[in-house]
């Protein structure tokens, strides 16, 4: 019984069917057979072997899904194979179930092949007891039976034919005699020499409206599905060594300082490897800028033409881009947590530490959303729940250190503590983050909020390890954007800040229009022990985070040979650079995100509000570390 | 199974699929495609982890090129969260189990 391929008939009528069931085409009948299966089941890969190369590739009619069909033969009986979309089910939700199930239901194929991927049995019978409801004329093919046994996956073959009371093949697409012998199944089954039974699943009567019967069906198939699978699969064991590292990085005691370890890890190796590359990037733009002042001197320009170049652009973009070679590595890493599946295991360690302080899961999904930029962490409160929780997630949702602020923040805390114990100072740093973030929460909720928690299903992938073009790839497309950035806004705010720092112009810094703002900040600074040209970077950060830094570079001249980490060490003691840390991780959001709450929560009042609540919290986190920093015997 | 699920998103807290799967008795292929016809049916909401996720539904997005290229590189990590239709189904549910 080889199967050799015939090019398929055109199109007739309605749904595009060829032939049909009495219609000899060539000698012998030709059975209409349609291919379901979930999508990654090895179903194109079994219609490409049943029906070999010379295949119909066209559009369902009126859709945009792509229709393929071929014809092979069984004997003297042609087989015209229909290959459906892959579907998980045939609710019509999507025009591929649309299309499955309208070509099933108006068409009536002599058979349908029910193509299920042996390893996923459980999720594959969902599609199968569809079919059954909808057709009696069914074969299972059961695919990756191989693999199912190499992963030590047992399946009753024979149990399962008999439950669903439809003939069920195992089927190796490349075994020539497994094919031939699902040939003749369909030819038995669509001839009607072998009756089938189908399993009906028993549905209750629905009391609700037709939404909710949906879900009674729904519900009433997942049942059986289960009780099937429950009979015919002998389990397997889960991925032995995903299962043995959780046990260990998600231990309810180990599992937290796991994660601190691997966060100084990755600070650590972040500062070290990257420390000689900024220093070199530092140098470099300190010796340019020399030079492209003295080059601005000997062309004759005006003095402020070189101020502008060299500490402007120079030192204030250039500040900036100097801890790039910092990005990079911290990006890298950060990429291979993530691909590696470590990072939502460390997401589900946060949240049962934010829940340990009694916090609902909102407040963690506004943290876990707002890493990166917080403008889509506001956005993405817009799932399920109601108005007050939402609310509330918006107004936390600016404690989180977005990308830009934990470059800042490790570029600070590198110049000023190199090494492991710059390490330890950022991680201390984000630990009390974590406590502000909880301590907002639980104050909006006790206030505002008296709902219940917001729960999650978190879907943990399997460990891997990641694949190089997938890292770089994930960190150049955060560099890039990071790059772009330097290239705009930061050297617009870099621009305004030179203005301001020069009108008049050829006066103390003090007196000018950046001092005149600067003492105007001066006496909240004054309570933090943070000097007004802190302060100044602050307000400007407001702008973009990455601009704080940039504005320490315009103000201290990082363009005219010092570089800003050096200049920033003997202006600054180490306890007033810890302090404006703190207070910069949590203080004001940015105008994007400001922006983006006015959206959302509908008035300026309540992003006035939510800016109130971020400085007082920046205050008292200001002033707790100060406090802490005294205790340790550091001096302001 | 699936009115289990809803009640197990109810009570909160988070919970991944290997530990809900055992809860169920059932295997973590088919909670994954049972939560995926929850949300057909608009019970639940799957939502990608990480900021870079939701960036192709942010209305800033087009403006904003540098948050839309935070999508991360591996496949988006999926949490599941109740919707409002989703919470009115079961606290009807639980009146009507009461009357």
């Amino acid at each position: 019984m080889s199967c050799h391929t015939v090019v398929a008939a055109p199109h007739h009528g309605e749904g595009g069917d060829t032939g049909g069931s009495s219609g000899p085409r060539e000698a012998g009948p030709v059975l209409r057979v349609a291919l379901a299966g979930n999508p990654n089941v090895g179903k194109t890969s079994l219609f490409n072997r049943l029906t070999g190369a010379r295949q119909q590739v066209g559009n369902w009619p009126g859709k945009t899904v792509v229709r393929v069909e071929g014809l092979c033969q069984a004997g003297d009986t042609y087989i015209h194979v229909v290959d459906l979309p892959g579907t998980y089910s045939l609710s019509a939700y999507s025009m591929e179930e649309e299309v499955a199930r309208d070509y099933i239901v108006s068409s009536e194929p002599d058979v349908v092949v029910a193509v299920v991927d042996a390893t996923n049995l459980e999720r594959n019978l969902y599609l199968v007891l569809q079919v059954l409801e909808l057709t009696p004329r069914v074969v299972v093919a059961l695919t990756m039976m191989d693999v199912a046994r190499s992963e030590k996956l047992g399946v009753d073959v024979d149990l399962l034919g008999t439950l669903l009371g439809v003939p069920v093949v195992s089927v190796y697409p490349r075994d020539a005699k497994s094919l031939d012998h699902l040939k003749s199944v369909i030819v038995d089954v669509g001839t009607g020499r072998e009756a089938t039974h189908p399993f009906r699943v028993q549905y209750g009567p629905s009391a609700g409206g037709p939404a909710d019967r949906e879900l009674l069906e729904a519900q009433a198939r997942y049942e059986a599905v289960a009780t099937i699978a429950r009979q015919v699969l002998h389990e397997r064991p889960r991925h032995r060594l995903t299962q043995a590292l959780d046990e260990i990085v998600l231990h309810r005691v180990f599992g937290l300082p796991i994660l601190a370890v691997l966060a100084a890890a990755l600070f650590f190796v972040t500062f070290n490897v990257s420390a000689p590359a900024v220093d070199l990037l530092n140098s470099l733009f300190g010796f340019w800028g020399t030079r492209l002042q003295a080059g601005v001197h000997w062309l004759g320009l005006p003095a402020w033409v070189g101020g502008f170049l060299a500490n402007g652009m120079l030192g204030g973009v250039g500040s900036v881009l100097a801890f790039f070679p910092l990005m990079t590595v911290f990006f890298f890493l950060y990429a291979f947590l993530q691909d590696s599946g470590y990072l939502a295991r460390a997401a589900f360690l946060t949240d049962r530490l934010l829940r340990a302080m009694g916090l609902g899961g909102r407040v963690f999904f506004s943290l876990l959303t707002g890493y990166g930029c917080n403008v889509p962490g506001v956005f993405a409160t817009r799932i399920a729940g109601n108005e007050r929780e939402r609310e509330a997630a918006i107004l936390v949702s600016p404690f989180v250190p977005c990308a830009a602020r934990l470059g800042v923040m490790t570029f600070f805390t590198a110049a000023f503590f190199p090494g492991t114990r710059g390490a330890l100072v950022l991680l201390g740093l984000l630990a009390l983050d974590i406590l502000v973030i909880a301590a907002a929460g639980v104050l909006l909720q006790r206030v505002w909020l008296r709902g219940e928690p917001a729960p999650f299903v978190l879907e943990l992938p399997p460990y891997r390890w990641p694949e190089w073009q997938s890292l770089l790839t994930a960190t150049w497309t955060q560099l890039s954007a990071f790059l772009e950035k330097a290239g705009t806004v930061i050297v617009a705010a870099s621009a305004a800040v030179w203005l301001f720092t020069n009108i008049p112009y050829g006066v103390p810094v003090e007196h000018t229009v950046a001092g005149a703002v600067g003492r105007l900040l001066a006496p909240a600074g004054a309570v933090l022990g943070l000097n007004w040209q802190l302060m100044l970077a602050l307000l400007v950060g407001v702008v973009a985070k990455e601009t704080a830094l940039s504005t320490l570079g315009v103000i201290f001249h990082a363009g005219s040979g010092a570089p800003l980490a050096g200049v920033l060490t003997h202006v600054i003691s180490p306890l007033q650079a810890v302090t404006f840390l703190a207070v910069y991780m949590v203080y004001s959001p940015c105008v994007p995100t400001m922006t983006a709450m006015r959206r959302e929560l509908g008035s300026w009042r309540w992003v006035v509000g939510g800016v109130a609540l971020t400085l007082g919290m920046a205050l008292a986190t200001g002033l707790l570390v100060q406090a802490a920093g005294r205790l340790a015997g550091w001096g302001l | 199974m699936l009115e289990s699920i809803l009640s197990r998103l109810a009570r909160g807290g988070m919970i991944e699929y290997q530990t809900l799967a055992g809860e169920l008795g059932v295997s973590q292929g088919l909670l994954e495609v049972a939560l995926r016809e929850l949300e057909k049916l608009g019970y639940v909401a799957g939502l990608p982890m990480m900021a870079g996720g939701f960036c192709q539904s942010c209305p800033a997005a087009r403006g904003c090129r540098q948050a839309c290229r935070l999508e991360p590189a591996a496949k988006p990590v999926t949490m599941w969260v109740l919707t409002e239709k989703g919470r009115r189904h079961l606290s009807q549910a639980r009146s009507s189990s009461q009357a």
